[in-house]
């Protein structure tokens, strides 16, 4: 391997690893969501005023009414929005730890190995989990989109459109966690012939 | 399915692991992995040194054994 190639896999599984402990922090979001969903204030506070500047404004929605507001099913959408990111979370956590597992392993020579293999099938477990995610967010962002006029930016912004890139993205990466395991299997088969 | 006896004629030929390994030209890993059942195949060539070196028949380090018996 070359040594460009070493130092360029050394710095992603640093950023990856850096980006793990900030995606962990993100596991506080779904509660944010949930408590302003039980209060009832996820449209004004956690949509309309959003701090966080998450949410774009739909031009024929510039100035959202108080009957738009107090109509918001804010229980409804705190619930979508807190299974999804929960989930999204979740997804994202499995995806960085495998490419870190296999990046250290590609770091110690160890290609076809068993450990590449395991790591390869929780990115495809991950895959799932985001495609279980994403109708949940799909739900939640169509709700804010509709009912408010606010559709929604920022890193849950999933989409129905992002449920069906998702499967695709899912069949890709099992065809190549189906692919890895042939090889894996003729290399073991290979390494057992005396 | 098929069984290895391979530790079996060397039991009785007297021959450590490493030594057959020497003779055969193959590494102690290798003889290990044939004499535990865990090899999936062997060579033609490999077979045949082990046949030349503990003087016997493929069908003496090799048997088949019926599953449903």
């Amino acid at each position: 391997m070359s040594k460009v190639l070493d130092k360029s896999l050394g710095v992603i599984s640093i950023f990856l690893q850096i980006s793990l402990v900030v995606v962990c922090f993100s596991f506080i979001t779904p509660f944010v969501y949930l408590y302003y969903g039980f209060t009832g204030k996820m449209a004004q506070n956690g949509i309309v005023n959003s701090s966080a500047s998450d949410f774009l404004i739909s031009p024929d929605h510039i100035h959202v009414t108080h009957s738009q507001i107090a109509n918001f099913p804010n229980i409804p959408y705190s619930i979508l929005m807190a299974i999804g990111i929960t989930l999204t979370v979740i997804a994202i956590i499995i995806l960085f730890w495998a490419i870190v597992q296999i990046i250290s392993n590609i770091g110690k020579k160890q290609y076809f190995v068993a450990d590449n293999l395991r790591r390869l099938k929780n990115i495809v477990i991950a895959q799932i989990v985001t495609v279980c995610a994403d109708p949940f967010l799909a739900a939640g962002n169509q709700l804010s989109a509709s009912k408010l006029g606010r559709i929604n930016d920022g890193l849950f912004s999933a989409t129905w459109e992002t449920l069906g890139n998702d499967v695709i993205n899912l069949v890709f990466f099992a065809v190549i966690y189906f692919l890895f395991k042939l090889a894996f299997n003729l290399k073991e088969e290979s390494d057992l012939t005396v | 399915m098929i069984r290895i006896t391979l530790n079996v004629v060397m039991a009785e030929r007297n021959i450590a692991t490493g030594e057959l390994a020497k003779k055969v030209g193959i590494t102690p890993t290798n003889i290990s992995i044939l004499k535990t059942g865990k090899a999936k195949a062997i060579r033609f060539s490999t077979l045949e040194k082990i046949c030349k070196v503990l003087k016997c028949q493929p069908g003496d380090i090799i048997k088949y054994e019926d599953d449903e018996q």
